[in-house]
């Protein structure tokens, strides 16, 4: 290795460290500040919380049994309606690729029901389906449906030609263009809509768990904010930001393994 | 020697939302089992056209294509003949046998004994990313010669590969189809491209395409290769005759 590679890979690596550390630092700075501001007086913690007390809150749910419960439950309809929401988002994309006049009928729909607030519709899922989880998978279904309907639709259309064309010099029909073709290039759109329900998925399921829930960590905050228990919404929302970062790295990584596995990164 | 391909008056006019747009006016030529034929003309000006309806994409708004008895089928190699990176170069080569519905021992057989004649055979499963831009192009002749078509269609084949690799693909795709004993129709830009490879060169005009001349192309007796067709003194002599007949305006 010569000289001069040495000193850049030091460099590199200098830099990387020092990042790392101010990355820890920040956060560990943060809750210090915090912990300090509460106990010293400077801010007050029946209304902000400190970090030791959070701590506290944590153990206690989980000494009650109701941590994990409330964990998997808002999880579950997150995760249920990213995945309901896209395989259902790329069905009604690839029906309305193969019926271009149904797409044409359909368009000013599709942007009325884009441009409304999805979450406006809760209560209406909640008077028909009923207070338990289904219905709030239901509203987290319906804000991530049509932003996946029209990111997939979009990759679909804009399906190399050329391609097209070459299923259509075999003879193949529509169907056939659309299995071996359209389908299998845009894989990389359809797990990207997936990537970007994920984060629409967690609005749906914590909004639709303030509407009307008895668990979940959308329940934990409206419940700890109404009785004024902030400890408690701020150690939901603190489990929240590790639980959602968590699941956005795994959806990550199987963005990774698909596109991986078919070539496609 | 008997004809394969006959084409009658062929005229294109495409409709699209705001204007008519005539393609192809008035083309007419025939073509002998086992010919190569060059088509060339300036960019734009129908080329890509003249060979979907052949292959029967697209309907003529007049006259007639006309294959001869015997001859069914076309195969068509694209201007940008991407393989598909999802698929191997085996999964791939018999695409055309699965839309067909044609995955007979018979027709498999015959798939292996191209992929081994041409060198492919152990990359059969490898994907598109893990081999040569001439290898690729090997491949998509190999895929478009599956089915055993009568007339091979080249549009622009070759045009997506940088110069040297360019010569060198032509040449290896060329010694493929003489060795297949096919009829080949190809389009290109490219006059020096045409002029080396085909027997005879038709040059369209600008749109609407009509035929400007026609060049029976003759190199004496020798088997030549298009590489070294390059090299002879007739092939600077067809070439400048053809660059006079297209018009190019810069
Ligand atoms: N489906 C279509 N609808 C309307 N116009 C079309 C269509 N396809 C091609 N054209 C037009 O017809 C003309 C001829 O197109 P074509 O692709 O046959 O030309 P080409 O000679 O192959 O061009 P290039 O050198 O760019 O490959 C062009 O002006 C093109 O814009
Ligand atoms: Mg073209």
């Amino acid at each position: 290795m010569s000289e001069e590679r040495k000193i850049y890979l030091k460099k590199i690596k200098r830099e990387k460290n020092l990042a790392t550390f101010f990355k820890i630092f920040i956060l560990i700075g943060f809750f210090a500040i915090w912990e300090v501001a509460a106990i010293t007086g400077i801010i007050d913690p029946f209304i902000t919380s400190q970090p030791s007390r959070i701590v506290t809150t944590i153990i206690n749910l989980y000494k009650q049994n109701s941590l994990w419960q409330h964990i998997l439950i808002t999880a579950y309809e997150t995760c249920m309606g990213f995945i309901l929401g896209t395989i259902l988002g790329t069905l009604i994309a690839s029906l309305l690729w193969c019926f271009p006049f149904l797409c044409k009928v359909l368009e000013p729909y599709m942007v009325v029901l884009n441009s409304l607030p999805k979450i406006a519709l809760g209560p209406i899922f909640i008077v028909w389906i009923g207070s338990g989880p289904s219905a709030i998978i239901v509203i987290t279904l319906t804000i991530s449906l049509i932003v996946c309907i029209m990111d997939v639709l979009g990759g679909f259309i804009a399906t190399d030609k050329d391609q097209i064309k070459l299923i259509q010099t075999f003879g193949g029909n529509k169907l056939q263009t659309f299995t071996k073709v359209v389908l299998p290039s845009n894989l990389p759109v359809i797990v990207n809509a997936l990537k970007i329900s994920v984060g629409m998925s967690w609005v749906g399921s914590i909004v639709g768990e303030f509407l009307v829930s008895k668990e979940g960590l959308g329940y934990l905050i409206v419940y700890g904010s109404q009785v004024f228990k902030l400890d408690l919404v701020m150690a939901s929302v603190l489990i929240l930001c590790i639980i959602a970062t968590v699941m956005y790295y795994a959806v990550l990584q199987f963005e990774k393994l698909v596109l991986k596995s078919r070539r496609m990164n | 020697m008997n004809k394969i391909l006959e084409i009658k008056d062929l005229g294109l006019i495409y409709q699209t939302k705001d204007k008519e747009l005539e393609a192809i006016k008035n083309i007419s030529f025939s073509v002998n089992s086992g010919e190569f034929i060059g088509i060339v003309g300036p960019s734009g000006c129908g080329k890509s056209t003249l060979l979907s309806l052949i292959a029967g994409l697209i309907k003529p708004s007049k006259g007639e294509i006309i294959l001869s008895e015997g001859a069914h089928s076309t195969g068509y190699m694209l201007q940008k003949d991407y393989l598909f990176p999802w698929r191997t170069i085996w999964e791939y080569v018999i695409l055309c046998l699965e839309i067909k519905k044609a995955k007979t021992k018979e027709n498999i057989e015959k798939v292996v004994r191209l992929l081994k004649t041409y060198g492919l055979y152990e990359f059969r499963n490898a994907y598109p990313d893990e081999l040569s831009g001439g290898m690729r192009q090997r491949s998509a002749l190999i895929r478009t010669l599956a089915t055993d078509p009568d007339i091979l269609l080249l549009d622009e084949a070759f045009s997506a590969l940088d110069y040297q690799t360019r010569l060198a693909v032509a040449d290896d795709i060329y010694s493929i189809i003489k060795n297949e004993n096919k009829t080949v129709l190809m389009v290109t830009h490219d006059i020096s491209e045409c002029v080396s490879l085909a027997d005879r060169v038709i040059v369209l005009s600008t749109r609407p395409a009509v035929i400007k001349s026609e060049y029976k192309i003759d190199f004496g007796n020798e088997v030549l290769t298009p590489l070294q067709k390059r090299d002879r003194p007739e092939f600077s002599q067809y070439f400048n005759k053809i660059w006079g007949d297209i018009d190019i305006h810069v």
